[in-house]
């Protein structure tokens, strides 16, 4: 049995978790890993393909999230972005590890359909940049959405995706920094909204 | 493009920097470039925050069945094995922590900031005002059946005390009851819910104290148990 915790559906901010956490308490780790263990699992999923290995990926996410919980700045982005760079790390360290071919580009697809089919409440944490961010990737050329999820998610290099993409190294190069910059000045647009 | 006095600002590497790709002498280089470019390094502030967000996008998985269990089991056998606990910049990792049952300091101090807000539920009632709020308290346990794992229930107590039942897809489908066993003897008729091919999550309000719970069982609509939780 696990004793301890916050009441299901408390809205308790990531913060105070994350403080609970950086002190020992054992309600606010599981409240943390409660909260964000489908979006994590999701994640991890979605880059080894594996479950298995994707839950053992996601598990040591939250033993690292409870290590280090007390040097979170929420200053420097939010409690689930850190959380799910941390499981995207452990899953590429992971893949590279075991040698896995590179996953086809299309497969990386996934990220923008999930975030213009998913239903609301899924998108709750972070939603609003979730939602203008899922608009203005659907908005890019499709070879430059491809190549900024292959860098960003898979953890690609410009070579990688490069070979993978059967392209010169330099149009690699330029896809990843057009589709990255056109999707910093349409999130940028839509705040002036 | 380029700064004032120096060599071009690298646009696609700085790109390739925010996504945290960029590695060896490319990547010594560029950072070398941004720590004297003002320009660049407002750029990549931007480039990394559209970067990290790109993570908000991720599918959402249904995490397996217990996997909340096993992985708060894993954080308590890393404290076990003294897993070294980083208090941040300045100060020396510390030996592994012993998990709290009460509220520490600090969190607590938090949440008693968010009661009074009315963020938090934690408050005491209006006729204990004064009276330190206490810390709500859960109990999780496996729900099996036939000794397999099909889902979990979950007592919280928090001022009043509620009961959830989670059903995993491995239970099958059909209407069940849910009754409680208490410590002396008496067996509680909770309610009733409907189990779908995909799982269900159902939760009630007990009038009985946590404590009092031995265990939490589903039965048939023939009354045989097809799932218990032992609290």
């Amino acid at each position: 049995m696990v004793h301890g915790g916050f009441p299901p559906g408390e809205q308790v901010p990531d913060e105070a978790l994350l403080a609970g956490m950086a002190v020992g308490d054992e309600g606010a780790g599981i409240a943390f890993v409660r909260r964000y263990q489908h979006r994590v699992f999701g994640l991890a999923l979605a880059i080894l393909g594996d479950p298995g290995l994707a839950e053992d990926v996601a598990q040591e996410t939250f033993v690292r999230a409870w290590r280090h919980a007390s040097v979170f700045d929420a200053r420097r982005g939010s409690a689930p972005t850190w959380l799910l760079a941390i499981a995207r790390n452990l899953a590429i360290d992971c893949m590279r590890v075991r040698r896995a071919l590179p996953r086809d580009p299309e497969d990386a697809l996934w990220l923008e359909r999930a975030s213009l089919d998913r239903p609301p409440e899924e998108t709750a944490l972070g939603a609003d940049t979730a939602r203008r961010l899922g608009r203005a990737l659907a908005a890019i050329p499709a070879e430059q959405r491809r190549a900024v999820l292959l860098a960003a998610v898979h953890g690609r290099s410009a070579r990688e995706i490069a070979e993978i993409e059967s392209i010169p190294l330099g149009t690699a190069k330029s896809r990843i920094r057009s589709g990255l910059a056109r999707l910093r000045d349409a999130v940028s647009t839509e705040e002036v909204w | 493009m380029s700064w004032p006095g120096g060599d071009p600002c690298p646009a696609d590497a700085l790109a390739e920097l925010a996504l945290g790709t960029l590695a060896g002498e490319e990547r010594s280089g560029v950072l070398a470039h941004v720590a004297r470019c003002r320009t660049c390094q407002a750029e990549l502030a931007q480039l990394a925050v559209v970067a990290d967000d790109l993570l908000l996008l991720a599918p959402v998985a249904e995490a397996p069945l217990g996997f909340e269990l096993r992985t708060v089991e894993r954080l308590r056998a890393a404290e076990r094995d003294g897993c070294s606990v980083d208090r941040g910049p300045g100060h020396p990792a510390l030996p592994a922590r012993r998990w709290r049952r009460g509220l520490v300091s600090l969190a607590a101090a938090v949440l008693l900031v968010l009661a009074g807000l009315g963020i938090g539920r934690l408050s005491a009632s209006p006729g204990r005002t004064g009276r330190t709020p206490e810390r709500p308290a859960v109990v999780l346990a496996p729900l099996s059946s036939g000794g397999h794992e099909v889902g979990h229930v979950r007592v919280v107590t928090a001022g009043v005390t509620w009961l959830e039942v989670t059903v995993g897809k491995g239970l099958g489908s059909g209407l069940v009851s849910c009754v409680a066993r208490l410590r002396d003897g008496r067996v509680v008729q909770l309610g009733w819910f409907q189990v779908g091919p995909r799982g269900s999550s159902w939760s009630v309000r007990l009038d009985a104290d946590a404590a009092q719970l031995a265990s939490a069982q589903l039965l048939g609509p023939a009354g045989a148990v097809v799932a218990t939780a032992q609290l």
